[in-house]
């Protein structure tokens, strides 16, 4: 039975999965740089060892309220496509594996969020799991934006 | 052919062929500047060996990628430097640019094999030129030079003629060192033998040593088999050709039946490219004769020990009898096949001779340079590591002395204190190291000039003598790669604009050799380049005419002669009477200076009539690194590139005037429009609005703009960094930096702010 590792974080009341292949790493909040000019949900830039990596803010992307930076948050490092982002959340879970039999595709109105970043829903006993699609995460640039 | 041979082999060609360009780009620059030299210097040995062996070792190396164009052309070149070494035929200049020509082609023939198109530059021609070179002087003893090799005709230095000797002698019971290889022949094989024997074939057993580091040894057997099946039948091949693809042995043995001569064989096999060495033997048609043969000669060891051939072969063969006498008699053997190293054993020299090539380039401390090629992205990761190294230890510090502070009595604190003192000495020389990493002398720039001076001043009909020094200098290997387009347009116009004809020169009283000096050195961060003539100067009048007609300066305008030299940058100078087929050719000065500003560079010109012009070149020694004024916006900083800096100012509010809704400040008369950082960058406006802001003036080309910021921070050496491709093209960000506490500032785009402005006064 295929199955995937995913890394799961929790953002407000909802918890959600990247597959574990994507990240590189998890650290805690560095110093963020703005960037002036740059898409809204572009947080900034950080110094990752010498390299500066852009950092996504998941809340600002799925039109979510700000929250203040606790101990828990943490930027999740991952690579798509040989790009090298972050994208920040709230506080990052578990990592677990799950049956492909247990993931569903996307409802066509995702939990109050554009489901073009969703790659499908995955079920494990009463939790409900949102799978990202982290190719449309970062640029893609699409015309929908929320606001909060 | 190519494509076909490369079926043939039945080996992925493409994985060798970064390889193959790499080393053979290598060689031909090795053979222009080897040829510019001999030109120069007449006929000397040692160089013509080192020419003829970049030829040789390119030819090879084609042979093998099966780029036939390039072979034809470097086997041709091959044979009249080989012509040359023997001292059968002098250096003519006809020769060299024949040569020089060879090299052209041959380049503009990797250029296509590098884009993986079809080799179709015209060769013919050049290899026609080139047989009659070697035809010419000697009608009688046409062919190729290994011919000549076969026939004992290689000069003196040949090491070890006299063991030579023997190769090729055909009665088996007359060489003392020759041991029948056990071929392990089955029954069906002897008979086959015997047949052979009796019907008046010879059989012989073919030595064949590799090349040292030869890549595809089974290939080289399969073509070798495939040349002498031309000849005859070959009866056997050990190692076989499984155990030589997984790159066992250095050689192989080859038996064979053929009427034709020992040395026609040698002849064929030796046709075939990285063959180092062929050995013909008579081989016993029976076991019987066989087994006598090898007990025979079970003492004479050492006579055959011009056979290279490794011990990888020999540990194949089983038969204990026979296998002792081959150990011994390969004794010498092995040592002279790995002592070679990288040197290019010539497929067409005996083996003794690329020895002795090989020691004289240990002796002559030849211009080899031990290097490997790296990635440079390997290396820019390890700067970064060693960047990030540095910013690590210095919050070791921090917490070093936090913790003095709080136990100041602790002498284990100090321990601590003092081990990072050290740390950080250690770290900057890592630091340093890993910098000159990125360097490269500005001499493999220089190195391509030599040929393009003597190549335009033939053209020109005048006599120039190109002198380089400083060659030397490092600069970044960033800089490196663009700094040839520029300079050789300065040479280009040096020699045909600086350096008078030879007879006018002789009337002025000047040397009739024009000189072009090339020259760098570093000037505190900065590189010097200087191109400099000893022509005729600047024709300032004339310059200064020109301008006046296009309306740049006016009539009675009083200019410095170095104000009016600098004019040739302006766009458009270029008229028709400076236009030659050399230098006018549409691209002037003004792209000269632009390609150099937009290095950051800057270029000066010190003329004098009748004495000659130099160009200063000043280049900031990388471009991955610059100086940079930080400035504070609000709670943020910006690095401004310091090369696009004019001056900064302190300017009171009240002198801020806003013309059709634009802020201005008057600065010595001029209007200087505004931008306002912390409005442009869109951060929240402060509370109280300070009396007094800072300005930095910035300009590009004739354009200045003031930028309004808070406060200077100072100014700094940054390292450039990418935003990547997420967040390219962001309006008046050009980059990233990091500073000494870590955290990351962003470098304003000058040029886009300007462009900005000028798109907003206009709507």
């Amino acid at each position: 039975m295929a199955e995937e590792q995913l890394v799961t974080f929790g953002l407000g009341t909802e918890e959600f999965g990247v597959d574990i292949m994507r990240v590189q790493e998890i650290i805690r909040i560095p110093p963020i740089t703005r960037v002036p000019k740059a898409p809204v949900y572009v947080e900034g830039v950080i110094n990752l060892r010498g390299n500066v990596i852009p950092v996504v803010s998941l809340r600002t992307r799925f039109g979510m309220d700000k929250v203040e930076e606790t101990d828990l948050s943490r930027i999740i490092v991952l690579q798509v496509q040989k790009k090298v982002f972050g994208i920040r959340v709230d506080a990052v879970t578990e990592v677990l594996r799950l049956d492909t039999a247990a993931i569903e595709p996307p409802p066509p109105v995702a939990l109050g969020m554009d489901s073009q970043f969703i790659r499908g829903v995955g079920k494990i006993g009463e939790r409900l799991l949102i799978l990202l699609d982290l190719d449309h995460i970062m640029g893609g640039e699409t015309s929908h934006e929320f606001s909060a | 052919m190519g494509q076909d041979d490369k079926k043939n082999q039945g080996v992925d060609l493409e994985e060798f062929l970064e390889f193959y360009l790499l080393d053979s780009q290598e060689q031909i620059d090795k053979l222009g500047t080897g040829l510019l030299q001999l030109e120069k210097g007449g006929s000397n040995i040692g160089l013509i060996n080192d020419l003829f062996r970049s030829a040789h070792s390119l030819k090879g190396a084609s042979g093998t990628m099966g780029f036939t164009p390039i072979v034809a052309l470097t086997h041709a070149a091959e044979d009249l430097l080989d012509r040359l070494r023997q001292g059968k035929i002098e250096v003519t200049l006809t020769m060299i640019d024949i040569l020089l020509d060879v090299t052209d082609r041959v380049k503009a023939m990797l250029s296509q094999v590098e884009q993986r198109q079809a080799i179709n530059v015209e060769y013919e021609d050049l290899v026609k030129a080139m047989k009659d070179l070697v035809s010419g002087k000697l009608p009688l003893e046409q062919g190729a030079g290994s011919q000549a090799f076969a026939n004992g005709t290689e000069p003196g230095e040949q090491a070890g003629g006299a063991e030579h000797g023997g190769e090729t002698e055909i009665a088996f019971d007359k060489e003392d060192g020759f041991v029948p290889f056990d071929f392990q022949l089955s029954n069906a094989e002897w008979k086959k033998l015997g047949d052979a024997q009796n019907m008046g074939h010879g059989i012989y057993q073919v030595d064949v040593a590799l090349a040292p580091n030869t890549l595809m040894k089974a290939v080289r057997a399969v073509m070798a088999v495939q040349r002498v099946e031309n000849l005859g039948a070959v009866v056997k091949l050990l190692p076989t050709v499984e155990d030589l693809e997984i790159g066992n042995g250095d050689g192989f043995f080859l038996l064979v039946i053929s009427d034709e001569a020992p040395e026609e064989i040698m002849e064929e096999i030796l046709g075939v490219s990285e063959i180092a060495k062929v050995m013909v033997h008579a081989y016993p048609a029976t076991p019987e004769d066989m087994k006598a043969q090898g007990e025979g000669t079970m003492g004479g060891k050492e006579a055959a020990a011009g056979a290279a051939i490794l011990e990888g072969v020999l540990a194949r063969v089983s038969q204990p009898e026979v296998n002792v006498a081959k150990e011994n008699r390969l004794v010498g053997a092995p040592a002279q096949a790995t002592s070679q190293g990288r040197a290019q054993v010539g497929g067409t020299a005996p083996a003794g001779n690329a020895s002795a090539q090989a020691g004289n380039d240990g002796g002559e401390g030849n211009t080899q340079v031990h290097t490997i090629r790296v990635d440079t992205a390997r290396m820019d990761n390890l700067i970064n590591l060693v960047g990030e190294m540095v910013i690590t230890r210095t919050r070791l510090v921090q917490v070093g002395l936090d913790l003095k502070s709080a136990y100041k009595m602790d002498p284990l604190v100090s321990n601590l204190i003092e081990t990072n003192v050290y740390l950080g000495r250690l770290m900057n020389d890592l630091q340093e190291s890993v910098m000159r990493l990125r360097m490269v002398p500005i001499g493999t720039v220089f190195n391509r000039f030599p040929r393009l001076v003597r190549d335009l001043a033939r053209k020109t009909n005048k006599e120039i003598d190109l002198v380089l020094q400083g060659e030397d200098t490092e600069l970044d290997k960033t800089v490196v790669e663009v700094i040839g387009d520029p300079l050789m347009h300065l040479i280009r116009n040096s020699v045909d604009h600086g350096i008078e004809s030879p007879e006018e020169r002789q009337a002025a009283g000047k040397p009739v050799v024009g000189k072009i000096t090339l020259d760098a050195y570093h000037e505190g961060n900065h590189i010097a380049i200087l191109v400099s003539d000893d022509g005729a100067g600047l024709p300032l009048a004339s310059i200064r005419r020109k301008a006046i007609e296009r309306g740049w300066i006016g009539e009675r305008e009083e200019l410095s002669d170095r104000d009016i030299a600098n004019l040739i940058f302006l766009p458009g100078l270029s008229t028709a009477e400076m236009v030659t087929d050399i230098s006018g050719r549409g691209v002037g000065m003004d792209v000269v200076k632009k390609a150099l500003n937009n290095l950051g560079g800057m270029i000066d010109i010190d003329t004098r009539q009748g004495q000659g012009t130099t160009f200063i070149i000043r280049l900031p020694l990388t471009l991955a690194i610059i100086q940079a004024l930080l400035v504070e916006v609000g709670a943020e900083i910006y690095a401004v590139p310091l090369s696009s800096v004019l001056e900064t100012l302190l300017v009171n509010r009240t002198d801020i005037k806003t013309v059709g809704g634009l802020p201005m400040v008057q600065l010595r008369g001029n209007t200087l429009p505004l931008i306002s950082l912390q409005e442009k960058f869109e951060l929240p406006a402060p509370e109280v609005p300070s009396e007094e802001v800072f300005v930095v003036v910035v300009g590009l080309g004739d354009k200045a703009l003031g930028l309004v910021v808070d406060t200077l921070r100072g100014q700094q050496e940054i390292v450039i960094k990418s935003l990547g491709d997420m967040l390219n093209n962001l309006p008046g960000i050009a980059g990233a930096t990091i500073l000494g506490d870590g955290k990351v500032t962003l470098i304003l785009d000058i040029g886009s702010l300007i462009q900005d402005v000028l798109v907003t006064r206009k709507s």
